[in-house]
């Protein structure tokens, strides 16, 4: 492969701010972009050598952070994960996140899915207080207890999935992907007790039964969570433990292990 | 709802670029299911009130109301198969086990399985929609 | 009620459906089976397919208009009124389930 593969491109990119535009426009920028370039980068060069106002969010530009999810042609993507020549489109289209409200430009404000996020308790609950407080040993794992959560943990809350959900689009109070992942990443992990805690929530009206298993949500995961798998097996383990009464989960065991060495205080 | 808020509204539900196949099913689950919400309702209706005080036996009324019971053949099939596949899913059946993120990564409810049960729920909607239109040209007697 | 119950009522009341539903099918429109409608099981089948048919069709209402109507309030007035119009159309079906088939 020759290094100077160089096309143009043109962008169209969607410019709003809410504070002074009563309607979006739609700039085109022209950019030369080469085989490695990724839609961020193309953005980073537009705001340097074009148009400093263009707001765009990222940090890490290697999809860890989940910053710079945008409409992509269409489609829910990281713009840092997104090669702008595997597109294969002359004309490349970039909006922000369908169905988040947008702060400006491609910036979309996730506060609404960050104090869902709040909502399911997304943490490891547990009742031995005393343990809590001093702790004694250590809840060891199997493997097999790590693999039932480790996919889900994977998230980078880039909401990707949850801009794509169609319940979203139209029920602002549903929890969404996102947030009902996390609610059984945490639910299934086997050191976790809190899924009573987590039921008001997620078995509400508004909760993991508005999911309907459209998958929109697993076909736009950077990360390979498959966010429509996790919500399914919440409704199987809400099911079983909310009207059976009954959890298959096993409890971890507390390891009794002298502490290497103090914590420094 | 504002340019703010930026919601597609029920756009958002038929909108089926860029996404998998499972999502034009939920579009088609959700459409058949008012499709027979609607017939449900006015045949209750209409058998009750045709049909129970004569003992005769109820007729759909002219060539429309057979080309709607064609339809809603097609779809209440359609319905109920693709009720199926979703039971199964929904309850964790067929969506596939945990595994590790590794890339290239795979979705496991977007594959095996599941897609598996995606194509038959297409093949026994076209084999019955076959059928169907025979039935359904000797109904309205082409 | 929970909404993981109305849920699981909403796929128990599904399978009912097929099974009675195509009873009600098979029995009304192919004549070699017209027989099923004699036996004592044929109305009271009918009558499970009634409920189960319209719960399934009233929950499956309220979903929907759940997510096209969300608020803390409009869930309520919403399974109100389609429970209203549920017992309204099962009492009206009943009633002539009864006068269909009262004779026997
Ligand atoms: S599940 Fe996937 S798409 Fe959703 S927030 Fe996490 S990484 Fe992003
Ligand atoms: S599978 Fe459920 S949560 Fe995911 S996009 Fe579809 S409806 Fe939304
Ligand atoms: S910049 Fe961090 S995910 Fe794209």
């Amino acid at each position: 492969m020759v290094m100077s593969e160089v096309r143009k491109i043109k962008f169209k990119v969607f410019r709003f701010n809410p504070a002074v535009d009563a309607l979006p426009t739609w700039k085109v920028y022209e950019v030369e972009v080469d085989r490695g370039m990724t839609v961020l980068d193309v953005l980073l060069k537009i705001k340097e050598e074009k148009d400093p106002s263009l707001a765009v969010r990222y940090s890490c530009r290697q999809a860890v952070c989940g910053s710079c999810g945008m409409m992509i042609n269409g489609k829910q993507r990281l713009a840092c994960f997104t090669r702008v020549l595997e597109l294969n489109s002359k004309v490349v289209v970039v909006e922000p996140l369908n169905n988040l409200p947008i702060t400006r430009d491609l910036v979309t404000d996730f506060s609404d899915l960050f104090n869902k996020e709040k909502m399911v308790k997304p943490y490891i609950i547990r009742d031995d207080i005393e343990e809590m407080k001093n702790p004694t040993g250590m809840y060891l794992q199997k493997p097999e207890e790590l693999l039932e959560y480790l996919q889900f943990a994977d998230c980078i809350e880039c909401g990707l999935c949850s801009s794509a959900c169609p319940t979203y689009s139209t029920d602002h109070l549903f929890l969404t992907p996102m947030i009902l992942n996390k609610a059984y990443r945490f639910s299934v992990d086997s050191r976790d007790k809190g899924l009573q805690y987590r039921l008001p929530i997620i078995d509400s009206e508004h909760g993991c039964w508005r999911c309907h298993f459209a998958a929109a949500c697993s076909s736009v995961c950077p990360k390979g969570i498959d966010p429509a798998k996790s919500i399914q097996l919440l409704k199987k383990i809400i099911t079983s433990a909310g009207i059976f009464k009954r959890m298959r989960k096993k409890e971890v065991q507390l390891t009794l292990r002298p502490h290497a060495a103090e914590p420094p205080t | 709802m504002g340019r703010r808020e930026n919601k597609l509204g029920i756009l958002g539900w038929l909108k089926l670029k860029g996404y998998s196949i499972e999502k034009l099913m939920y579009v088609a689950q959700r459409i058949s299911g008012v499709g027979i919400i609607i017939f449900l309702l006015a045949h209750i209706l209409n058998v009750g009130l045709v049909y129970a005080p004569t003992k005769e036996l109820w007729e759909p009324p002219g060539i429309i109301g057979k080309a709607v019971l064609v339809i809603l053949g097609i779809i209440v099939v359609f319905h109920t198969f693709n009720g199926v596949r979703l039971i199964l899913a929904e309850y964790g059946f067929i969506v596939g086990k945990p595994r590790r993120a590794v890339y290239p990564y795979k979705m496991t409810s977007l594959s095996g399985r599941q897609r598996l049960a995606v194509y038959l729920v297409l093949a026994v909607f076209i084999i019955i929609f076959y059928f169907w239109i025979m039935v359904a040209f000797n109904l309205l007697g082409w | 009620m929970k909404e993981s119950t109305k849920m699981l009522l909403h796929y128990i009341t599904g399978f009912l459906i097929l099974i009675t539903g195509a009873t009600h099918l098979i029995a009304n429109n192919l004549v070699r089976f017209n027989w099923i409608k004699d036996t004592l099981w044929y109305p009271m089948s009918q009558g499970v397919f009634l409920a189960a048919v319209l719960y399934h069709a009233m929950n499956g209402l309220r979903v929907i208009l759940v997510e096209l109507f969300p608020g803390s309030s409009s869930g309520k007035i919403i399974s109100i009124i389609l429970t209203v119009v549920g017992i309204i159309f099962f009492v009206f079906g009943l009633y002539f389930l009864l006068v269909i088939f009262g004779g026997r």
